[in-house]
């Protein structure tokens, strides 16, 4: 038994194959898991950077920080 | 396949759009280099970042929806016909994944363009083509990166990506990049090395984010006189433009048709003509393009140390500008003529640059607008002008349509305005509104990599009392 179409390439007529990729006829569910992943990043992703520009907020609060930051770029 | 001719045709073609690939890579490598070296310190992670999750985002949705939009879309649809079928490009299709080529109960032969061909062919040239196709989508996103760097969200410039790398760009190749796209067969469209197609869509694209995502802090005195916010690292920058030239060697070859028999595609009947084509299947050779390449790459970098008075920055963004110029007729241009079009292309993207900085208080921090947009309209427009009259479309289309200043000034529109920056700008609109499009004011200031800097200062502050600890554990230290 095999997850692919094959089983054996002993006197295989490549003509006569097309696809080889293991569970073929699972291509639509496949592409709904497919998108369903690419939109998740998405919304996972809006969670950290809000996270993220939340604590860079609280540093743009502190004065010394700023102003180590404003004098590294005038430096650069 | 089933002749050695044949299949020599198909394996040639299946490894030459391969090597094509690595070679773009290099490109978004460049554009790495090159955009980080253009952003000051307090931002540099997030630049980087930026760039790099485009890669996984444009490259899955064109997987699920971007290929296939390319080869269904050529009418329009709507405007010389529907939808075309396409089964080799669909996302459930078998073929978009290992295939032999034999005929399955599913799918005796791939539908829609190049039908005839069928499984045989597309199960060794799908992926290869998909891939080549991809490095452009990711091009085109990569180029709105940089002119948006230090005050847009990580999050919004992901979604533009995916609506330039997957959708614009990519209809915009149906339309006029494809052999029966109708702005070809109708407008008599020429662009065989893309300079509206991925530059000036690309550069009309930045534009409409720029103009609603607002200039960053300081750049303008009150008085409006823009300031110069000059690179980080100028060697970061040269290194990465020097990429970018590199990968375009895979993006120029990438855009021909390596061999063919003109004999199938309306050449005289009864005769073998094996040649390269363009991606419109009218016939060219790999010398034209490498005479063309370096000679408007020279021009625009003769210029471009003249017009910008040795500026390294400017210098070696004019060479693109110039190879980005004449690309749009590179497959037919007398190289002399390649060289003088770069010339003006990278004279025009400098002072317009610095023009509508002045005048419409745009910034464009790495020129992309400029270099990309501009360039390649002024390209197209030319192209309209220097191949006025000849044949657009391949020899199947007898009468052939044929190419004009007219049909080419159209199609620098459409791809500037239409399919840049409208949808830029729409999209942009909406992002602002949620406010989600650019950081708040206070993390511009400080910087978007504040939270990891402060981060990996704790990191260290532990790993140095750790030390002090075992230090004094010993004796060594009192």
């Amino acid at each position: 038994m095999s997850t692919t179409p094959v089983e054996t390439w002993v006197g295989a007529d490549l003509s006569q194959i097309g696809p080889i990729y293991p569970m073929v006829g699972t291509e639509f569910i496949l592409l709904i898991i497919g998108v369903a992943f690419w939109l998740w990043f998405h919304i996972a992703q809006l969670r950290i950077e809000k996270r993220e520009m939340e604590a860079d907020e609280a540093a743009a609060r502190s004065p010394e920080r700023l102003k180590r930051v404003f004098d590294e770029e005038a430096h650069e | 396949m089933d002749t050695d001719i044949g299949a020599l045709t198909v394996i040639f073609t299946e490894f030459y759009y391969w090597v094509t690939i690595p070679l773009m890579f290099l490109i978004h490598v460049g554009f790495c280099m090159y955009e980080v070296g253009a952003t000051r310190h307090k931002n540099h992670v997030h630049t980087l970042m930026k760039n790099t999750m485009l890669i996984p985002l444009v490259t899955v949705t064109f997987f699920f929806f971007g290929w296939w939009i390319y080869f269904a879309f050529p009418n329009g649809p709507g405007i010389t016909g529907g939808l075309v079928q396409s089964d080799n490009a669909v996302p459930w299709s078998q073929l978009m994944g290992t295939h032999l080529g034999g005929s399955t109960e599913t799918l005796e032969s791939a539908q829609g363009y190049g039908a005839d061909l069928g499984n045989s062919f597309w199960n060794r040239l799908n992926g290869v083509f998909w891939a080549a196709f991809l490095l452009f989508s990711w091009t085109a996103a990569s180029i709105v990166s940089g002119a948006t760097i230090e005050r847009i969200r990580p999050s919004a410039f992901w979604i533009l990506a995916v609506v330039i790398g997957s959708g614009m760009w990519i209809i915009d190749a149906s339309w006029g990049w494809h052999p029966d796209g109708w702005m070809v067969t109708q407008l008599g469209y020429h662009d065989a090395y893309a300079s509206g197609v991925i530059h000036a869509i690309a550069g009309g694209f930045a534009l409409g984010v720029v103009v609603v995502l607002g200039p960053r802090i300081g750049k303008f005195a009150p008085d409006g006189t823009p300031r110069n916010i000059n690179p980080h690292n100028k060697w970061l920058v040269t290194i990465g433009l020097f990429l970018i030239y590199t990968g375009f060697w895979g993006f120029y070859v990438a855009c021909n048709v390596p061999i063919i028999d003109y004999g199938t595609l309306g050449g005289a009947e009864g005769v073998v003509n094996y040649t390269a084509t363009t991606i419109y299947l009218t016939p060219t050779t790999l010398s034209a393009i490498v005479f063309n390449f370096l000679m408007s790459l020279s021009g625009g970098l003769i210029m471009g140390y003249i017009v910008s008075k040795g500026d390294a920055f400017w210098t070696y963004s004019a060479g693109l500008a110039g190879v980005i110029t004449a690309s749009a007729g590179n497959d037919l241009y007398h190289p002399i003529q390649a060289m003088l079009i770069g010339a003006v292309g990278a004279y025009c993207a400098y002072k317009l640059h610095f023009w509508v900085e002045r005048k419409f208080k745009i910034d464009d921090p790495v020129g992309a607008i400029a270099v990309h947009g501009y360039a390649g309209f002024i390209g197209l427009v030319i192209a309209g002008f220097v191949l006025w009259g000849h044949p657009a479309t391949a020899g199947y289309y007898d009468p052939p349509t044929l190419i004009t200043p007219w049909g080419q000034f159209l199609g620098a529109i459409i791809m500037f305005v239409v399919l840049g920056f409208i949808p830029a700008f729409v999209v942009s609109k909406i992002l602002n509104a949620f406010g989600m499009l650019r950081v708040p004011i206070a993390v511009e200031l400080v910087g978007l990599d504040m939270s990891e800097e402060i981060a990996e200062e704790m990191d260290a502050i532990a790993i140095s009392e750790a030390d002090i600890a075992e230090a004094k554990r010993l004796g060594l230290l009192s």
